[in-house]
């Protein structure tokens, strides 16, 4: 909480933050219409592309929907793939660097090497291979994003694991002779906590990106709206350059977001580097 | 005549530089307020001489070498003079400091280990001082090079190495002839020897010693080492917690020092065993420099003299306005044969521990 | 040095392999049947085998795998089954319009980013340009590849009318190899380049930016100030140090970057390998997919050795095995 009052960059990510979450939670209540209801004039056809009014504040899509509903409904995919993906991705990233780190020598080096091999995929790309043959769902894109964001992450907590192992207590308490699992859990996890934290951080932020990549490439769940989604459609119908109220709300909701959690890890990224820090 | 000989012939003809510092007083700024480094500092290096600037580490002694060439961090309040030839260099701008630096005033860095840039060979760092203000070719800049390096005692076909390749001595001594390169009036050599092992900080100070007298460039030597201010300069500055305490001739001051302080730290340096007297055991100074940030009211160093007064510790005994004949700022000098005499004795400064 | 070069050219050999035997795994054990977009076009089952035999896709799983590195490594990579001729044929041309967007672009940004972050770097410490310039970064950088392309194409095609919105020419453009060389295609290019630069601009300001605070207090940068150089002088030789860990980030972040380049090809239907994954993708072109992935995957491999092969150059402290 100290960190969030000292840096107003944090503040600023953290309230960006919070505001998609209110939005995503109370999103039906909040949509005046459904996601995919389609509206009519009143006489009686389809109303297609309006312009901002009173009954739609952000207008229609080509299609006869309320852009601000798909817009309130839009949020939840991304918040929800962000942080399920982010976790799983955590929670990889973790076990391979703490055991790479902790246990080092051919551990190590396998482990590095699988990273290496990782490392030399092409994310979206094989996302989006991954996704069309497995099927377009969320639950996919989710499993896909997981196993694309490990990677980066494991080398990431491995190095801070090495300079923990490097500890004069941690190698006392091995001496004295705690387990392995018991040095781990209590000597090196609560010192690596704010890194897995600073990379689930941003893996939020990967994923969110990712999944609005792979919808806006048409490869999202057809059966919930989302940001991605709704510029893939407005690109495909050929919309973009003239519906303004259908495409800018998503491009801005989407760099809102993902920029109000590069700005939390950024505040965590300066305090936790000593040499950024200012006295 | 080459390009070269002229070069040289235009550096040798510079003269050395007479350096007066008035009552220079730095502070630098901190999130708990201004940390007073230097307080009213004054002394004098004539033209060719050696100052000796002792104390122990964090007494202000290198703040006031980052002051003469400008170094210090943005926001740091300077006040008083540096005359240097007649000419005031202190709170020059970037544009007005670069016809100083180098071409008039030269830096022989504390610690060579990270004072090299580590992906530059050592020839281009060098030849980069001489380009930035001379306008000579690159070719003649470093045959230049060369001839420093010949001067400090190095090959120099080594210029061409990178600085991880350089054993520490070497860096030291490339760092020495990168500060000969443009001959400058005044030479500041802050702590050359410190990071060095015994040895080789011999074979460092008697080169720089030889290289002053062939030169005869004028030079601030700033150590802790008193030993090594008695081989090389002519005047001495001792200074504690951000003043100088004591000043004068290097040979008046180390055989009567005035100042209880310069009487302990000559204590605190081993000298040589003289055939027929007992050895003389190491003494230490007790207790610890006064914190900056707030410093106490009356003698800076009355915590830890053992001559200590009620006087001392109320009231600050006058700052030194010159360094060219000894003085000291100490209530008590009339006493100082009496205090002498005290301070060859360890136990004089034992019982002011705990 | 050469030792230690070949070395690393068999470990990207070997990275290689594992991507493609990974892609391999994928494709088969995936539910998705290869052929069944060409059955719907009619096709007979004698015809289909013949594909099928023809794709090594007979036989266990061992033996097509064996069928497909042989096959990969004679350089087959089979037909399109959309375009029906050679994929080679397809991708070749493409891969040379990928290059053209994605190193100007990301060398431009890569310059411009680094630029910039040497700046914020010498700024004061808590200052105004410092603030700014972290935050400016931090929400570009938060900008997907996509909406900057959108963006673009709003304001600089629809708005202002100053570049084509797609493509790589004009319709009755020549079509050979000098149509690189034309003022129509560097038209075309601008913006998607632009797109890719902006796109990577960020990343490269804040670790430029961060390298360069770290090491303006360093020991050697007194010496060099006390050198009595240019102020810029002074700023290349902690941009020169920075360049360093710099390098050693955003080469393994090219995997990543990659995600970039594809969204603008598609949002300015760019003809490239990225635009074509898309496309093979959403027509079940299996072998098209498949070496369009493989493209990139290499692609990526070989920039990675490349990073490798100029810290070397860069960084006199590494000694070459």
């Amino acid at each position: 909480m100290r960190l969030v009052m000292k840096d107003s960059f944090v503040a600023m990510g953290v309230a960006i933050l919070l505001f998609f979450i209110v939005i995503a939670t109370f999103a039906t209540v909040l949509a005046p219409y459904g996601p995919y209801e389609v509206m009519m004039t009143e006489a009686g056809r389809l109303d297609r592309l309006a312009r901002p009014s009173f009954e739609h504040p952000l207008g229609t899509t080509a299609y006869g929907n309320d852009v601000l509903s798909q817009f309130i409904h839009g949020s939840r995919v991304a918040l929800i793939v962000g942080l399920v993906a982010a976790v799983a991705v955590g929670f990889v990233s973790t076990v391979f660097g703490v055991v790479a780190g902790y246990f080092g020598g051919l551990v190590d080096d396998v482990l590095m090497r699988i990273t290496d091999v990782a490392l030399s995929i092409p994310t979206l790309p094989f996302a989006i291979v991954a996704v069309s043959l497995l099927g377009p769902s969320v639950q996919n894109i989710i499993l896909v994003i997981s196993i694309l964001f490990w990677r980066n992450g494991a080398r990431i907590i491995r190095s801070a694991v090495l300079t923990e192992r490097e500890r004069i207590y941690v190698k006392w308490a091995r001496a004295a002779g705690a387990s392995h699992f018991h040095v781990i859990l209590h000597h090196i996890l609560p010192n690596i906590v704010r890194v897995i934290f600073l990379w689930i951080t941003m893996s939020v932020a990967f994923a969110i990106l990712a999944e609005a990549s792979l919808s806006f490439l048409g490869l999202g769940d057809p059966t919930v709206i989302s940001w991605g989604q709704m510029l893939n459609t407005a690109f495909s119908s050929g919309s973009l350059r003239t519906a303004w109220w259908w495409v800018v709300p998503p491009c801005i909701a989407l760099t809102l977001l993902v920029s109000s959690l590069y700005l939390i890890g950024r505040g965590f990224e300066e305090q936790t580097n000593p040499r950024l820090r200012r006295y | 005549m080459g390009a070269l000989a002229k070069l040289n012939e235009r550096l040798r003809a510079k003269p050395a530089a007479h350096m007066l510092v008035e009552r220079l007083s730095i502070a630098y700024q901190t999130p708990r307020g201004p940390f007073r480094a230097v307080d009213d500092v004054s002394f004098e290096v004539a033209a060719g001489a050696t100052l000796g600037l002792v104390g122990e580490s964090g007494c202000g002694k290198s703040t006031v070498v980052k002051s003469l060439m400008g170094l210090l961090p943005e926001g740091t309040s300077v006040s008083g003079r540096a005359l240097l030839n007649g000419t005031d260099i202190l709170g020059l701008s970037e544009r007005a400091l670069s016809d100083v630096r180098w071409t008039k005033i030269a830096l022989i860095t504390q610690s060579a280990m990270n004072s090299l840039d580590p992906v530059y060979c050592i020839g281009d760092q060098i030849t980069e001082s001489i380009l930035a203000h001379e306008r000579v070719s690159k070719a003649v800049a470093w045959a230049r090079a060369e001839q420093m390096f010949e001067i400090v005692g190095l090959p120099g076909s080594r210029l061409t190495e990178f600085p991880h390749q350089f054993s520490g001595g070497m860096r030291q001594r490339a760092v020495i002839a990168m500060a000969l390169s443009l001959n400058a009036g005044l030479l500041l050599a802050d702590e050359p020897t410190t990071a060095l092992d015994p040895i080789m900080q011999d074979q460092i100070m008697s080169r720089i010693r030889s290289i002053h007298a062939d030169m005869r460039r004028s030079m601030i030597l700033v150590t802790h080492d008193i030993a090594v201010v008695a081989e090389t300069c002519e005047t001495i500055a001792v200074m504690y917690a951000g003043e100088v305490v004591e000043a004068g001739p290097t040979a008046q001051v180390l055989q009567n020092p005035r100042h209880p302080y310069t009487m302990g730290l000559q204590n605190a340096f081993p000298k040589l065993p003289v055939r027929g007297q007992s050895r003389m055991p190491l003494i230490s100074i007790p207790g610890t420099v006064p914190n900056l940030l707030h410093p106490p009211v009356g003698c800076r160093f009355a915590g830890r003299c053992p001559f200590a007064t009620d006087l001392c510790r109320s009231e600050a005994p006058a700052k030194l306005s010159n360094s060219i004949s000894q003085s000291a700022a100490c209530h008590y000098q009339d006493r100082a044969s009496e205090f002498r005499a005290i301070a060859q004795k360890a136990s004089t400064w034992r019982h002011k521990d705990g | 040095m050469r030792g230690y070069v070949l070395r690393r050219l068999f470990q990207s050999v070997l990275v290689v392999w594992a991507v493609t035997s990974i892609m391999f795994l994928m494709f088969r054990v995936m539910p998705t049947d290869p052929t069944a977009m060409l059955m719907d076009r009619g096709m007979t089952e004698a015809a289909r085998d013949k594909l099928l035999e023809d794709w090594g896709l007979t036989g266990s799983l061992w033996d097509q795998y064996v069928a497909y590195i042989g096959n990969l490594m004679r350089g087959d990579f089979g037909n399109s089954f959309f375009h029906r001729k050679p994929v080679w044929e397809v991708l070749g041309p493409l891969i040379v319009n990928t290059l053209w967007v994605a190193v100007p672009g990301l060398l431009l940004g890569a310059v411009l980013g680094s630029g910039l972050g040497v700046l914020v770097g010498w700024a004061p410490r808590g200052g105004k340009t410092e603030r700014i310039g972290i935050f400016l970064a931090t929400i570009i950088r938060g900008v997907p590849g996509f909406v900057i392309g959108i963006a673009l194409l709003a304001v600089f095609s629809s708005a202002l009318g100053w570049f084509p919105a797609f493509g790589m020419g004009s319709v009755d453009a020549d079509q050979g190899a000098s149509r690189y060389l034309t003022l129509d295609f560097l038209h075309h290019l601008a913006l998607p380049l632009i797109a890719v630069a902006i796109y990577f601009l960020p990343e490269n300001l804040l670790l430029m930016r961060s390298g360069v605070v770290e090491n303006r207090t360093e020991d050697y940068v007194e010496l060099v100030r006390a050198k009595g150089v240019s102020q810029s002088r002074v700023a290349w030789h902690t941009a020169r140090n920075s360049l360093l860990p710099l390098i050693t980030w955003l080469f393994p972040a090219l995997a990543e970057t990659i995600a970039g380049i594809v969204v603008v090809e598609i949002v300015f239907s760019w003809p490239g390998v990225g635009r074509e994954l898309v496309l093979a993708v959403t027509r079940q072109d299996y072998p098209l997919t498949q070496s369009a992935f493989f493209l990139l995957a290499v692609m990526i491999v070989l920039a990675n050795l490349a990073a490798d092969l100029i810290y070397g150059k860069l960084d006199p402290r590494v000694v070459y095995k």
